[in-house]
């Protein structure tokens, strides 16, 4: 897998299995203890908290009922997991394909679909993931760090 | 609709340039009420909101119906409030939708309510502005309004005892008159709908923290033997099969345009804010707005044409065609907009930051995309829809938004 030069080859790796095992605020502790922030790094911490959304998306609708059926049987909520899935795994391709550093176009581009697939899985969560403490906090912290990032010039500081 | 004078298209045309002059007021007590959501309260010193606190009850009742020019509105049909609600929402949905007034609870006591139930619920709003609560969702049954637990007892002096759980009800933390929806046998015609005040003992309302939307206060109710006097039972002069919740879905189809037009108008409001932050795009992005602004008028033009159908004939195959679609769009295009500025924008933008966080909260109201989808296929499958498209090839006509 080809990283950006003169990075620590398992810090992408280390963060997001943190990310998609933890969480978004675990990754992020651990991503400032790393250090080495780049583009491409930021957007293995967000397809790490991508991964972990999932998990949790999955494990809401296998114990949820509509109907007296769980939604994880339903056959159009099957279709957008596996497409929710789908575009994790295309993203991740491109990442580990990446011969150098990207151009603005294209990390834009990975970005957008980090944000997509966390969208898609947040309307699976339904209105629990509209609440401040809910899953969708970590989504909505996952889709700004790109701009707290840009303003502050690094991640931002979680709570211990 | 008070008036019409045979002109569709000028009739809601002198709406929306009023209420877009009302909003364009407004932008100031959008930032007081995102920096201090528990209090609606500054909404009442404008006279847009002001307006939307009896927007909805019938001049018989004694409401006083906005009048520019030669049009009257009262805002009693789907095509009216989703011209309003959208231009407000376009400066920012909350304005709207924590604004006191009779709301989705107004137009259930339209359809099902008698002349007392509908006496004293306009009469309280006329008393005094107040807000109101639609107490239907509840955890774990989410969309499945069928699986729905709240029961309604009949007791033995004659009251109804209700107790259960609801939550996501917008304004119910500051709302003092509401519907509850309640069961009291099984099946759907056991569903029935009640006229609950507030305070009253055995309710409690506590608002959630939410991620957008803020000022609408969305909150949890906890009825615990909750007494409320039989009369207070919508619809108990109908049959049980008008008044229960297959009753309540025609109201809901009238709704759910208002939804839609929520969702264009945040998606306008994004592209306001593009060109407010940006205003000479390069080539290659001045292509890009003409196509956005291309989308917001059609999904605007066909919200407006299912507001129309569920006054027309009360179905809401097309309404579910506007929400899915309208959804889709306010997420898109504010992250399109977010895009466009560049990274950073969220942060220096403030209003740019709460569309794309409220783009995500219309998503939820009144039926999810996949919920509306489903209606949709069933319209198409049931020959709904294809009865409704015949008016889609007329020109622009009477959906003129410009």
């Amino acid at each position: 897998m080809a990283l950006d030069a003169g990075l620590d080859p398992i810090w992408d790796q280390e963060v997001r299995r943190s990310c998609a095992r933890a969480g978004l605020q675990c990754g992020l502790r651990l991503a400032s203890h790393r250090g080495a922030l780049t583009p491409v790094n930021l957007l293995w911490l967000r397809l790490g908290a991508s991964e972990n959304l999932l998990g949790t998306t999955t494990e809401h609708l296998g114990g949820r009922r509509v109907g007296g059926r769980l939604l994880v049987h339903d056959p159009v909520v099957r279709t957008q997991v596996a497409h929710a899935v789908s575009e994790q795994l295309v993203v991740e391709a491109e990442l580990g394909g990446l011969d150098g550093a990207p151009d603005e176009a294209t990390l834009a581009r990975l970005h957008r679909s980090v944000t997509d697939v966390d969208r898609l899985l947040l309307r699976l969560l339904g209105g629990h993931s509209f609440l401040a403490e809910g899953p969708g906090a970590d989504a909505m912290l996952s889709e700004s760090l790109r701009d707290r990032v840009a303003a502050a010039g690094h991640l931002p500081e979680v709570a211990p | 609709m008070t008036s019409c004078c045979g002109d569709l298209e000028a009739h809601l045309g002198a709406l929306r340039q009023r209420c877009r002059e009302w909003a364009a007021d407004l932008g100031d007590v959008s930032r007081v009420l995102q920096a201090h959501p528990e209090d609606a309260s500054p909404l009442l010193d404008h006279e847009g909101p002001r307006w939307a606190a009896t927007a909805g009850i019938p001049e018989e009742y004694g409401a006083e119906s906005l009048r520019v020019g030669r049009h009257r509105f009262d805002a009693t049909t789907s095509v009216e409030r989703a011209v309003v609600m959208e231009e407000f929402a376009r400066v920012d949905p909350s304005l709207v939708i924590a604004a006191p007034g009779p709301s989705m609870s107004g137009v259930l006591v339209a359809a099902l309510a008698d002349e007392d139930q509908r006496a004293r619920f306009y009469g309280r709003l006329l008393e005094t502005p107040s807000w109101t609560f639609f107490a239907l969702t509840e955890p774990g049954h989410g969309s499945d309004a069928g699986g729905l637990e709240t029961t309604a007892t009949l007791l033995a002096d004659g009251e109804v005892g209700l107790s259960g759980e609801k939550c996501y009800i917008g304004n119910g933390s500051r709302a003092t008159i509401g519907v509850v929806f309640a069961r009291s046998a099984p099946g759907p015609l056991g569903i029935g709908a009640y006229l609950v005040e507030v305070p009253t003992a055995g309710l409690t309302a506590r608002p959630r923290a939410t991620l957008g939307l803020r000022p609408v206060q969305i909150s949890e109710l906890v009825l615990r033997d909750v007494r409320i006097p039989m009369e207070n039972m919508l619809g108990r002069h109908l049959p049980r099969s008008r008044r229960g919740l297959h009753a309540s879905m025609g109201v809901f189809n009238r709704l759910r345009p208002g939804v839609a037009a929520l969702a264009v108008g945040i998606a306008a409001g994004a592209l306001d804010i593009l060109e407010r932050e940006q205003p000479r795009p390069g080539k290659d992005a001045g292509h890009s707005r003409a196509a956005w602004r291309a989308q917001v008028e059609a999904v605007r033009r066909l919200t407006l044409r299912a507001a129309l159908e569920a006054d027309r004939t009360g179905d809401g195959t097309l309404a579910s065609v506007a929400k899915a679609r309208a959804c889709r769009l306010a997420e898109e295009l504010t992250l399109d907009v977010a895009d466009a500025l560049g990274p950073g924008a969220r942060l220096a933008v403030p209003e740019l930051d709460r569309s794309l966080r409220d783009a995500r909260g219309v998503e939820f109201m009144e039926g999810t995309r996949t919920i509306q989808l489903l209606n949709v296929f069933h319209g198409l499958h049931t020959g709904r829809l294809a009865a409704n498209r015949a008016p889609w090839t007329t020109g622009r006509g009477a959906l003129s938004t410009r």
